[in-house]
């Protein structure tokens, strides 16, 4: 067993990770279909995004509390069986109680199972790490999900068709709207074009902190370099005295 | 035996299982970068729909229904890893070079949305055996027809300048909307 | 071999776990369920005739698994009663492959005289203006009176996938209206 202390995240670093630095949808770019298929609409997005966070909370826990009992030889086929089981349960939950929601996601419910990002964080942090631990971990995650996902469909839907339902607000009407950005084919292409912005913005900021630190490192390099003649410079110096 | 041509042809074309339902959109993006990947994905993941599609609709009406019907995404999704576990130790053993270049995405095919969701669909459109055949095939026929198409793209892509933000991932999107808007064209076709 | 069966043991506990949770989810949940899809029956029929008119349905669904389902389009079939128990209407269930999803439909027909009586759309994505023209009520009061063994539908242009999905609808219903025999005689 290594003796090397394993890095920790405090609770808001752990959420703030999964909203921004490492969105779900945006720089891991996972769990792509039901992000292209349920961002017809403001409210389908949320209702998705929220069924994500909850299963990814359950799920994260659940798999934390029992990572120390379940052999490592057949972990994957138990972790998959406990998020199914999860999944299912929502699935009752929504067709028993949430109609609307249920009927909106349609067949990207069920397939929250297979949602990489489940699995992943399953078994990328939640295999090792502690139960709070996990559990913040799961809410950074399945809130940078929403997010994404939020702000996917609400470019969609008010360019699209002009209003926003969930908020009741209307920019244009829907005659005059780009309509083809609620169809397939505009899915790809609106998050194609806020993958590459986010991406652009990105590259942008690393290249500028890439400059400050080369600067950095050049400015430390020249005083060593001086600081380096100063000393040869002294030598001679005193070697010519001794002379 | 037109009501199955139709059906093929719907499930090939018109509901394309990755331009028009978002099903296997993950590995779409990721693996067509190259046509040899590419192709080995798209018949991997053809066998496995196939194969499972018709396993987990018998398993539903011979086994779980009626009783027991509420277990089904459960029973399904581990019926799909056994599947892929079981073909990838058939290719380990009958091609090395193929497992060798398909590598670790094998695995990958369990979590693609594509399977599980034949799988789904199946049950939840009611279909008759040999339209569940019919369904499954030219579905998952549809998924290996684009990646292939889409893996020729992306190879001409990169010879592009397109701007850095927008290299890879972006570039293929828009790429697929592309595709996205050619293939609703065949809508009318039936 | 000592680990081999802890394995398998520890796999048949999860699976008797699971499913265990999982049945008592499902009996917990089944009841509300099944109560919201009757009642989201009975809001369909009351779109055509309502409680209030002294109609009640009497749900004559067919089952919904493959072995059963003889008419792929339509998804039930209701009697509409009137307040003297007397059949009054038919109404079919239907849906059908629109250009954008599913065209969901309720077709009430009169069995005695074998005419189509209500037509509703509840539920459909036509484009808007084009396809979902036929929605509206002057092109549904074409439809209405027209005997269900030939029911002719305006052909409007650029429109003909919602064309052809309404036609298959009522191609379908024709076919169990008459295979089935639901006419009634006075």
């Amino acid at each position: 067993m290594s003796n090397q202390k394993k890095k920790r995240y405090t609770p808001k670093q752990n959420v703030l990770r999964g909203l921004f630095k490492e969105n779900p949808t945006f720089v891991l770019v996972l769990g792509m279909c039901p992000t292209l298929g349920v961002t017809t609409s403001l409210e389908n997005a949320l209702g998705m995004g929220l069924s994500v966070l909850f299963v990814l909370l359950l799920t994260n826990s659940l798999i934390s509390m029992i990572r120390n009992i379940v052999p490592a030889e057949i972990r994957i086929p138990v972790y998959i069986v406990v998020i199914a089981l999860v999944v299912t349960l929502l699935e009752w939950i929504l067709q028993a109680y949430f109609i609307t929601i249920y009927d909106a996601l349609g067949i990207y419910l069920p397939l929250i199972v297979v949602n990489c990002i489940i699995l992943g964080r399953a078994e990328a942090f939640a295999s090792d790490n502690t139960i709070i631990d996990s559990m913040f971990d799961g809410m950074g995650m399945g809130l940078g999900f929403t997010l994404g996902l939020s702000t996917l469909a609400f470019t969609r839907e008010l360019l699209g068709t002009g209003q926003v339902g969930l908020f009741g607000f209307k920019l244009f009407e829907a005659n005059v709207a780009a309509g083809f950005l609620v169809q397939p084919a505009g899915a790809f292409l609106t998050l194609g074009v806020l993958i590459g912005i986010i991406n652009t913005v990105r590259l942008d900021k690393a290249a500028k902190k890439k400059a400050i630190m080369d600067e950095k490192i050049r400015i430390a390099l020249e005083k060593k370099a001086a600081k380096k003649a100063a000393l040869e410079a002294q030598k001679l110096q005193e070697a010519m005295i001794n002379e | 035996m037109s009501d199955l041509l139709t059906l093929a042809f719907t499930s090939f074309l018109v509901q394309n299982i990755i331009l028009n339902q978002f099903l296997g959109i993950c590995s779409f993006l990721g693996v067509s970068n190259k046509r040899s990947s590419a192709l080995g994905m798209g018949l991997a993941v053809f066998f496995v729909i196939t194969l499972s599609g018709i396993v987990t609709w018998t398993i539903y009406y011979e086994i779980l229904y009626p009783d027991l019907t509420f277990m089904r995404t459960i029973v399904f999704i581990l019926v799909v890893a056994a599947m892929v576990q079981i073909l990838e130790m058939a290719i380990k053993k009958f091609s090395p070079t193929l497992y060798n270049s398909l590598g670790v995405y094998l695995p990958l095919i369990t979590t693609n949305c594509a399977v599980l969701g034949v799988a789904l669909l199946n049950i939840q459109k009611g279909f008759t055996f040999s339209e569940m055949v019919v369904f499954s095939a030219f579905t998952s026929f549809g998924y290996t027809a684009v990646i292939f198409t889409f893996s020729y793209i992306r190879e001409q892509m990169v010879k592009a300048p397109i701007p850095e933000g927008f290299k890879g991932i972006p570039s293929g999107l828009v790429a697929a909307s592309i595709m996205s808007l050619i293939f609703k064209g065949f809508v009318g076709l039936i | 071999m000592k680990k081999a069966v802890y394995f398998a043991v520890f796999l048949s506990v999860t699976a008797m776990l699971v499913t265990a949770i999982a049945f008592l989810g499902y009996s917990i949940t089944a009841p509300t369920i099944e109560q919201n899809r009757i009642d989201s029956i009975n809001k369909n029929i009351a779109i055509l005739y309502s409680a209030e008119d002294g109609f009640i349905s009497n749900s004559d669904l067919p089952e919904n698994a493959y072995q059963e389902k003889d008419y792929k389009l339509i998804s039930a079939v209701y009697e509409v009663l009137d307040s003297t128990g007397k059949i009054h209407a038919i109404i079919y269930n239907v849906s059908a492959q629109g250009r954008n999803g599913l065209v969901y439909a309720l077709i009430a027909v009169n069995p005695y005289t074998d005419t189509v009586e209500a037509v509703t759309y509840y539920k459909h994505g036509e484009t808007p203006n084009i396809g979902e023209k036929y929605t509206r009520d002057d092109e549904i009061s074409k439809l209405l009176g027209q005997s269900i063994s030939n029911v002719v539908i305006d052909v409007i242009a650029d429109a003909s996938t919602t064309w052809s999905a309404i036609e298959n609808m009522f191609n379908e219903v024709e076919k169990h209206y008459a295979e089935q025999e639901v006419h009634i005689n006075e």
